[in-house]
């Protein structure tokens, strides 16, 4: 591609980028008008920072569920809560959202291919996103015995097993500061904020969705994460946590792509690709203990032949922290993993077909995994399905039994909806019957 | 049931089929007698780091224990769960000594309550 080209599309790309976040502005507005008052907002929302006001007070008078201590089902609604957090907090939205291009902003995209920005199937990448909001939703993924006192039970107390579900809302943006030339190559420097709120939650009988809202609510608190921190019920087991990570990225054409932000929770978070070299690497420093709980690292988005789409090779290691009840000398769980994809075989004119698979080196059991998605060409994987079964071990220490259970999967636009996901059962292994919901806005 | 038709308004029926599982049950009566024998599988896998173990320690506990809890309406369960409370909150040193020695009776000893919910098959419990 030569300079004049490149530069035009460089020039497109970010006009046709401003023009999204004009969008994106006018859609928030557009929310913003048709919500209620900004001080009632602001009620609902410090309500829903106090989960234990948040249970079911209205509805069944004062029947609260409280967990039992000291059963395994509740050492694992602490770590439940603690993985929440490391996989769909703000690093895990981060990385799932802002680095990677969204099926909405690609559809955007294809509709701006007479600027030159994106074509799929191009050896461009399509655009990353400027905004992008996520909520995510866990139901049931423990059940853990309570008992339910007060007057509202019907009986002084009632004892029984109560899901409980974990939500997780995260926000981030992209500002483009600075378009300089370097060695030839046309270079942009941007700062990028991302926070989110995280929460675990003992879902009551009788609201509907009351996860759901709670965490459509916690959108407004990824603006002021240090704001959310440590708000807890008395019994210090329903909390809502925040986080952010702020930072710049440095794009310097095809010398490489940086990220380097600060993670409050944590420490330091970069990302490095380098397109001649198809490589990237990710990591996660710890600065307290000069740990690394999160590395990626691997090639990827080669084309060999142009019928078989793109390749992509690489390992990635997490250590999940426990949560904050732990029995005596149990380690964090760590998923470390071997993965491949090839990804836009052509099958004809109109279909496309990704392959996938994954090793798992960590933890046992391991579970492999092994797929592919057919799409439709210019959708960009608008629409996915997947279907399937998981053989579920026997795991007594963790409270679960086994069996082979459906698991279906299901991608639409912005929206995914999924049971017994098996990306989910990686990092909550005691989860059984369980079943998300997941909605991305990225422009 | 209103839990059923959002599920569906999102146009996911297999999804919001499942969805309609109750987030809530009442407790079975055997409830922490299971407790227990998982809070032992807990301590074993945590302590010697083998899950089969885990699972072949649980299969024991449970063949070679019966649950006397009768009714979870009358029985004084919160004190009951002093029984898993005191397994869980067991030293690798204690675990590894009872695990070696085979038998349930040692799991037993951890709690006076344990012997109110759970007999030894085959002995009387403590």
């Amino acid at each position: 591609m030569s300079d004049l080209t490149r530069s035009a599309r460089v020039n497109a790309e970010l006009d046709g980028r401003w023009m999204r976040w004009a969008v994106a502005i006018a859609l928030l507005a557009a929310v913003g008008a048709a919500s209620a008052p900004a001080a009632a907002q602001e009620d609902a929302y410090l309500e829903a920072l106090q989960p234990s006001s948040g249970v079911g007070q209205t509805e069944i008078g004062d029947c609260i569920p409280r967990p039992i201590s000291g059963t395994v089902p509740y050492l694992n609604t602490f770590n439940a809560k603690e993985t929440n957090a490391q996989i769909f907090g703000t690093v895990g939205f981060f990385e799932r959202v802002m680095l990677r291009p969204s099926s909405l902003g690609a559809a955007l995209a294809v509709d701006l291919d007479e600027l030159g920005e994106f074509e799929e199937g191009d050896d461009e990448e399509p655009p990353l996103p400027f905004w992008a909001w996520e909520i995510n939703v866990i139901n049931n993924v423990v059940r853990v015995p309570v008992v339910n006192l007060g007057s509202g039970c019907g009986r002084d107390v009632r004892y029984g097993m109560q899901s409980m579900d974990l939500y997780a809302a995260n926000s981030a943006l992209r500002i483009p500061l600075l378009e300089f030339t370097l060695a030839g190559e046309r270079s942009t420097v941007s700062v990028f904020y991302a926070g989110g709120v995280t929460a675990n939650l003992i879902e009551n009988t009788n609201p509907v969705f009351q996860t759901y809202r709670f965490a459509g609510i916690g959108l407004l608190g990824t603006y002021m994460p240090p704001a959310v921190l440590a708000f807890e019920d008395d019994g210090g087991f329903q909390q809502i946590s925040g986080d952010f990570i702020v930072g710049a990225r440095g794009d310097f054409g095809d010398f490489g792509d940086l990220y380097l932000g600060y993670v409050w929770s944590q420490g330091i978070y970069t990302n490095l690709s380098i397109p001649k070299l198809k490589a990237f690497a990710s990591a996660l420093i710890e600065s307290e203990e000069t740990d690394v709980p999160l590395l990626e690292a691997g090639l990827k988005a080669i084309k060999l032949v142009d019928s078989l789409g793109k390749s992509s090779l690489w390992g990635r290691r997490q250590e999940l922290a426990l949560g904050s009840q732990v029995a005596t000398g149990a380690e964090p769980l760590r998923l470390t993993t071997g993965n491949f994809s090839q990804e836009d075989i052509r099958l004809g004119d109109v279909f496309l077909l990704d392959l996938y698979g994954s090793y798992a080196f960590e933890p046992e059991p391991f579970l492999h995994k092994v797929g592919g998605a057919i799409h439709v060409a210019g959708l960009y994987r608008f629409v996915r399905l997947s279907v399937g079964t998981i053989d579920f071990p026997d795991q007594p220490h963790l409270a679960v039994t086994g069996g082979r259970r459906w698991s279906v999967v299901s991608d639409l636009g912005p929206f995914r909806v999924g049971y017994n996901d098996p990306d989910l059962f990686d990092a909550f292994p005691y989860a059984r019957d369980f079943y998300n919901v997941n909605v991305k806005l990225a422009f | 049931m209103e839990r059923c038709v959002g599920l569906l308004v999102l146009g996911w029926i297999a999804v919001g089929w499942v969805g309609c599982a109750e987030p809530y049950e009442e407790m079975s009566p055997d409830r922490v007698c299971l407790d227990t024998a998982y809070a032992v599988s807990n301590r074993v896998y945590t302590c010697l780091g083998d899950a089969d173990r885990a699972k072949q320690v649980f299969d024991d506990f449970q063949s070679q224990t019966t649950c006397i809890v009768q009714d979870i309406g009358t029985e004084p369960i919160a004190g009951y769960y002093d029984c898993p409370t005191q397994v869980l909150n067991a030293g690798c040193g204690e675990i590894t000594t009872i695990a070696a020695t085979g038998g349930v009776e040692g799991y037993l000893g951890l709690s006076p309550k344990c012997p109110l919910i759970l007999t030894a098959r085959g002995g009387g419990g403590q």
